[in-house]
């Protein structure tokens, strides 16, 4: 009796540590991300996601959120014969849609350690990967860096303006050794993982790095039209065809019945003659 | 209040896009344009991205031309056998049309030939609707009220002698069947050379050429538009997946209303006095288009795609 004791004691034992959350060493970096799915319906207009955790003691945190490549067709206007027109079209892979770095002071502050790791004003660690690609006729041409950069820097310019590629600044805060910063998640955010990379920097040394994310994902009414969209453009194309015959038909019967309820009441000049 | 737009991948105010498509809608029911020359641009300024701008404008043409149809139909002012003659010709002509825009890019400069070719069009067809209505008004003043015939042209005296001949009552003329069919075809191929739905086009032949009176040119147009915008919608969402259900159905609302009351204004205006609107806002487009040729852009680096 007292050996099953003992064993059920020992069990118990086990089953407590194995149930019971196992705390940080420390001095680790700790990340969390609540919401964890950014859905995106008929009422999105951007949202912000709250990253937060544990940082080591002494330690500055500095965060990099980026989202896959996504690619987009640009035209170059040039002038023919005194003319404005479009000289080039171009189509640019590679570079992430969303690039967003948030720091706890300047961008400038920032230790030269985080710059390999992409903490520039200019975005450089983003535009490394794009490649451009010239369309000529049939045939397309890849554009060496020199030709290709201008593209890249008008296209991340496009994007900065929609809050896509961003630097918030002073935007992670510390107290007692917890971090926290807002993310902020634009209209015009593409879907699928967006990755959040966490630094911890004491001294101008890189002490600890970690990585979480979220998701971002159409829901409800956006995500049928563009799952159906995508995959069954004619039926898509009639459903959108048949919508407009029908809101077209029924807004002139609608002012056809007003026309003959207004003359019946009398107002006279409601009936129109035909030239 | 917002709305987020599923294809284009961004939101819009939802006043702004109901009242946009009032206004071109306007146009519509008075003109018997589609008005894609107008609001393209406008939603590329609102940031639609231009692709799904001009996909999405095509597709709320349909509603606004099917309402404008009905209006104009219950006024008498569709001649519906004339019409589907220069449809059939103009589905041909945009099909023959597409192929040889893709032949005349692969020889490079394309867009810039046929965008100042079309600034001539537009100042040719402007400059002569305004001389000519005007013109007509003064005769009017002085004469007084005057039925709608203007003096038939050497172009409509030969159309006249040519085979197939065929008496369309609503709009009072008789004409050759292979004479239409080929300006359909002809504008077909205009229409898809000049990446436009082909009223700006259509209403001046249908005035001039055919010697439909306007109020009658302006019904059959928007007639030809319904099917016209109908063809692009399904070919924009099969191809290039850039029609915005969402952003045309608000736009639509507004351009179905707009439509309406357009052809109501139609009504109380005489022939000439639309003829001289219209030619204004030809003059108007063809100044834009030319502005948009010499002016330095604010940006030489776009997204592309649109008109």
């Amino acid at each position: 009796m007292p050996r099953i004791r003992r064993g059920t004691g020992i069990t118990l034992a086990l089953v407590l540590i194995l149930i019971c959350p196992w705390p940080a060493p420390a001095g680790a970096l700790t990340v969390r991300v609540a919401p964890e799915l950014v859905s995106v319906n008929l009422g999105y207009h951007g949202r912000e996601v709250l990253l937060e955790g544990e940082a080591p003691p002494g330690a500055d945190v500095y965060v990099k959120v980026v989202s896959a490549p996504v690619r987009a067709t640009l035209s170059q206007k040039g002038r023919v014969l005194g003319f404005w027109m479009n000289v080039r079209k171009v189509s640019v892979e590679g570079l992430p849609k969303l690039y967003q770095l948030y720091t706890p002071g300047t961008l400038a502050d920032a230790p030269p350690v985080l710059r390999r790791e992409g903490f520039t004003a200019d975005y450089a660690d983003a535009r490394r990967a794009a490649r451009v690609t010239e369309q000529t006729g049939n045939a397309d041409r890849l554009l060496p860096t020199a030709a290709a950069d201008p593209f890249v820097a008008s296209l991340v310019q496009m994007y900065e303006r929609k809050g896509l590629y961003a630097i918030g600044e002073r935007a992670v805060q510390t107290r007692n050794g917890r971090f926290r910063v807002l993310i902020n998640v634009p209209v015009g955010v593409p879907q699928g993982e967006i990755r959040a990379q966490v630094y911890a920097v004491r001294a101008g040394h890189l002490v600890a790095v970690s990585q979480t994310g979220f998701r971002v994902r159409s829901a409800g009414l956006v995500r049928q039209l563009r799952v159906l969209s995508g995959t069954d453009g004619p039926v898509y194309g009639s459903l959108a065809v048949l919508i407009a015959l029908f809101a077209g038909a029924l807004i002139g019967i609608f002012f056809d019945w007003l026309r003959r309820f207004l003359a019946r009441g009398g107002t006279g000049n409601a009936t129109i003659e035909a030239h | 209040m917002h709305v987020f737009l599923p294809i284009a991948n961004m939101d819009l105010n939802i006043a702004l896009v109901l009242g946009l498509g009032g206004v071109v809608g306007l146009l519509s029911g008075l003109f018997g344009v589609g008005g894609g020359f107008l609001l393209t641009p406008v939603l590329m300024m609102s940031g639609v991205p231009p692709a799904v701008a001009a996909a999405s404008d095509t597709n709320q043409i349909v509603a606004a031309s099917v309402s404008g149809t009905l209006a104009h139909a219950r006024i008498g002012n569709v001649d519906f056998k004339l019409g589907a003659i220069i449809l059939v010709g103009g589905l041909i002509g945009g099909t023959c049309g597409t192929d040889l825009v893709h032949y005349l890019r692969s020889m490079g400069n394309f867009d810039f030939v046929v965008k100042l070719a079309y600034v001539l069009m537009l100042f040719g067809v402007g400059l002569f609707m305004l001389q000519e209505s005007l013109r007509a008004m003064r005769r009017q003043e002085l004469e007084g009220p005057q039925e709608e015939t203007a003096k038939p042209s050497p172009t409509r005296r030969f159309m006249q002698e040519l085979p197939g001949q065929m008496y369309f009552p609503t709009s009072g003329i008789r004409c050759s069947v292979l004479a239409l069919g080929g300006l359909g075809f002809l504008i077909g191929i205009l229409a898809a050379l000049m990446g436009v739905g082909g009223g700006f086009i259509m209403l001046p032949v249908m005035i001039y050429l055919l010697g439909i009176p306007t109020l009658k040119a302006v019904g059959t147009s928007i007639f030809t538009v319904v099917f016209t915008a109908i063809n692009v919608t399904i070919a924009q969402a099969t191809l290039n997946d850039t029609v915005d259900i969402v952003l045309a159905i608000l736009l639509l609302i507004g351009s179905s209303l707009g439509a309406q009351v357009g052809a109501m204004l139609g009504q109380r205006l005489r022939g000439e006095q639309l003829r001289v609107l219209f030619s204004f806002i030809v003059l108007g487009v063809m100044v834009k288009m030319l502005y948009e040729l010499v002016a330095r852009p604010g940006a030489m680096i776009v997204l592309a795609g649109g008109h």
